[in-house]
């Protein structure tokens, strides 16, 4: 007996079984045994076979469950492992176990994109879960989004790429000469993270996000409003640093603005204008504010 | 070429959001509106003006502690096919969506590695544990008549899947007893509080760092309820207190158990018609203990030596690791590292990691016993004691790490001074350092690796 089939068999033979409630809602052992199937056929497609490892970064929701069991099916081997890990971490086991894929949250990308050039197992990133964190205070964050055609570069790994090094040389313009950028997404000095961006993308459209560390961030404040435990709230954000501490001065936000500008058009050879939203723009705008605060 | 560039400085946080958003929109609407002019590339620069976080539909938030701090919300709606998503990643729900819902499984035989799960115990880079289907079914059996379930019976783990404990006891023991599992993907212990009570959870699935949240947030106040018959604590030693308080709050006892990722979880569970409180319980069912001495020779019982196991649970071994596994592994019998004793009934007590042991001028001291003597003055709260090289590593001191009591004062001569008292001369501490917090696992183990000198932040990503 083995695990994938001992699921099919429970599920033949008590199909109206509550097994996972979540969000309110039952799920039946036939229902969540489809949903195993449906995920390990859409992983065979993918061309996981028998033996592969699948790392699992997800937690305790119903794609947890169905992650795990369908690799059971396969004869994939299952390698989940902590939410809360980061760089190194992930790194190790990733590397250590030579996973084919990674199924993990949106919000967990950035990580992975960090360390994948090292990864030369890794083929694919399967993502699931609307579970983003993105801490804004006035003081020690400052966030540049850009919205292009995906023409602008040749491929993403160009995109990323080409921002970093923008990124690297509006810090080095402000001083921070110990700045290296190597992997996709993450500036540093020393091991820190300085600065941070991801690309998302929509039918021929990337969207940009990056965000820059200007002086030490406390999340303290926040940690009231997302509970995290006491003892692991020092795991719970990477090892960052900001421009405040490597410089030993806080720039105004005017030389933020005049450096990242010119760094993006020297970098990319455009010229900025400064606009405003088009009326649809505006209207869109109303709407996506308005179902962000919902409650 | 030129672009725009959309200033925001007085923004908000849901405007990190809507902006890019309804750009975006209206330049993907505006492609098929042919007397429009074409949207530009555009960079949007922001500055927020207030505290605020954006969270993703699913994210926990507190409200009310928000609106206390000054802090905005603002939430990503549910993203459907056609909204932003991570560029280069492939969507679970959509690659579901065009599959079959039929298969045949694969005939893996029980000896196949079903997890890998990686653990560093309290040193070294983390070795991935190999687990058999045989050893989850194994764990399963073994638990029968100790974790008593019936079909009605509603599972609730905070304690991760990813994690052997949570994986094995809360989710594969619920799900083949057929049992139903309330799943927690975020935890705060007031929404577990509260989901307790509404989804009438009847085995609770925590660590002891969870069990002192649930008290924390019950306030001293009665939370009795019918439905909870019976919670189970793992993965770091539960205090006799704990257990104690949250009986008196809560109705309901807490049985912990004993055991290891390479031992499939758990292989010492404390009945619950028989809990001996400060034990992690009786040997389970299939599985083998004993007590060895340093020459491998079974000890009489209440004498302490290592603990060995043997059983169908055990790992097949450590991910491309012969030689560590062969280590650990001989004759069947594992070695777990850990220190402890049974008493004359078969009950185990575990005192001390093997690893942690100081040896200091030929003596053999206990960081547990020097950590539990410090507990007990009124003024610590937490302590941990590791070795410490000293005079370029010629000797070895004992360092000890102390949280002290919230709102107390306390020095350093009067820890030691205490110590004095209480200990062998040789085990008093030559080395205090006072601090607010000790760094811990998700699990709620004091990480003592992170104490020893020369460690390593594991999570930093190095130039070369």
């Amino acid at each position: 007996m083995n695990l994938g089939k001992l699921l099919e068999q429970d599920a033949k033979q008590y199909p109206k079984r509550k097994a996972l409630m979540y969000e309110g809602k039952g799920i039946r052992l036939e229902e969540l045994d489809k949903n195993v199937n449906r995920l390990a056929n859409g992983l065979k497609d993918l061309g996981i076979e028998r033996g592969d490892r699948v790392a699992i970064m997800l937690p305790n929701s119903p794609e947890f469950v169905y992650s795990f069991f369908a690799c059971q099916k396969l004869g994939a081997v299952a390698v989940p492992f902590n939410i809360m890990y980061k760089g190194g971490e992930i790194l190790h086991i990733l590397k250590d176990c030579g996973a084919k894929a990674i199924i993990t949250l949106n919000s967990s990308v950035p990580l992975i994109n960090e360390i994948k050039p090292d990864l030369h197992h890794l083929q694919y990133i399967i993502t699931t879960g609307e579970r983003s964190l993105t801490f804004a205070d006035p003081e020690s964050t400052f966030f540049i989004q850009c919205v292009v055609s995906k023409s602008v570069f040749k491929n993403l790994d160009e995109a990323y790429r080409k921002i970093g090094d923008i990124l690297v040389q509006g810090f080095l313009k402000l001083g921070l000469k110990e700045i290296w950028y190597k992997h996709r997404g993450s500036l540093k000095i020393g091991g820190r993270k300085v600065a941070g961006f991801y690309f998302s993308e929509i039918e021929e459209l990337y969207i940009c996000s990056i965000v820059c560390f200007l002086s030490p961030f406390d999340p303290s404040h926040f940690f009231s409003v997302i509970w995290v435990p006491p003892e692991v709230k020092d795991k719970v954000i990477e090892p960052l640093t900001s421009v405040e501490e490597e410089l030993g001065r806080q720039p105004t936000y005017e030389e933020y603005e005049t450096t990242i500008i010119s760094a993006i058009e020297n970098g990319l050879g455009v010229t900025l204008s400064e606009g405003s939203l088009t009326r649809d723009e505006q209207l869109g705008y109303e709407k996506y504010k308005a179902m962000a605060k919902r409650k | 070429m030129e672009w725009r560039l959309i200033h925001n400085t007085e923004g908000e946080v849901a405007d990190l959001l809507a902006i890019p958003s309804a750009v975006a929109e209206a330049r993907i609407a505006g492609r098929y509106i042919l007397t429009q002019k074409a949207i530009p590339d555009t960079v949007i620069i922001q500055r927020i003006k207030r505290k605020g976080v954006l969270v993703g539909a699913e994210v926990l938030v507190d409200r009310e502690g928000a609106r206390r701090e000054g802090i905005d919300i603002a939430v990503q709606p549910r993203g459907g096919r056609g909204s932003p998503r991570p560029a280069e990643t492939i969507s679970l729900q959509e690659l579901m969506l065009k599959a079959k819902d039929t298969l045949i499984s694969e005939d893996c035989s029980p000896d196949e590695t079903a997890a890998l799960i990686y653990t560093s115990g309290t040193m070294g880079t983390p070795k991935g544990v190999m687990l058999t289907h045989a050893n989850f079914l194994a764990e399963c059996e073994a638990t029968l008549d100790i974790i008593i379930t019936t079909e009605e019976d509603r599972f609730a783990s905070v304690v991760p899947f990813s994690h052997i404990y949570g994986l094995a006891v809360g989710l594969v023991i619920p799900l083949f007893r057929r049992c139903s599992i309330v799943l927690i993907p975020q935890y705060s212990p007031r929404q577990l509080l509260k989901r307790m009570h509404g989804e009438n959870i009847s085995i609770l699935i925590a660590i002891p760092s969870q069990y002192h949240h649930l008290l924390i947030a019950a306030k001293g106040k009665e939370f009795k309820q019918s439905s909870l018959k019976y919670c189970i604590s793992g993965a770091s030693p539960l205090p006799v207190k704990v257990t104690e308080a949250f009986k008196e709050t809560f109705g309901a006892d807490i049985i912990e158990g004993y055991g290891l990722t390479e031992t499939t979880a758990a292989v010492a569970v404390n009945p619950l018609e028989s809990i001996k409180r400060g034990s992690v319980g009786r040997v389970v069912n299939g599985v083998q203990i004993k007590v060895v001495d340093e020459h491998n020779n079974v000890v009489s019982p209440n004498k302490t030596g290592e603990i060995l196991v043997k059983g169908n649970v055990i790992m097949k071994g450590y991910y491309n690791l012969p030689e560590e596994t062969r280590e650990v592994l001989k004759h069947e019998w594992l070695s777990t590292g850990d220190i402890g004793y049974q008493d004359e009934d078969g009950y185990l007590y575990i005192t001390e990691r093997k690893k942690d042991i100081i040896i200091k001028g030929g003596f053999n001291i206990s960081p547990a016993e020097i950590e539990d003597l410090l507990c007990s003055h009124p003024k610590v709260k937490l302590a941990a004691v590791v070795g410490h090289k000293e005079k370029e590593g010629r000797e070895e001191a004992i360092k000890a790490f102390i949280i002290p009591e919230e709102g107390e004062e306390i020095t350093t001569a009067e820890i030691i001074g205490y110590c004095k008292m209480k200990l062998a001369p040789y085990k008093v501490p030559d080395r205090i350092e006072f601090k607010e917090t000790l760094p811990m696992s998700a699990t709620g183990k004091v990480l003592k690796r992170e104490l020893r000198q020369g460690y390593k932040d594991m999570r930093v990503i190095e130039k070369e």
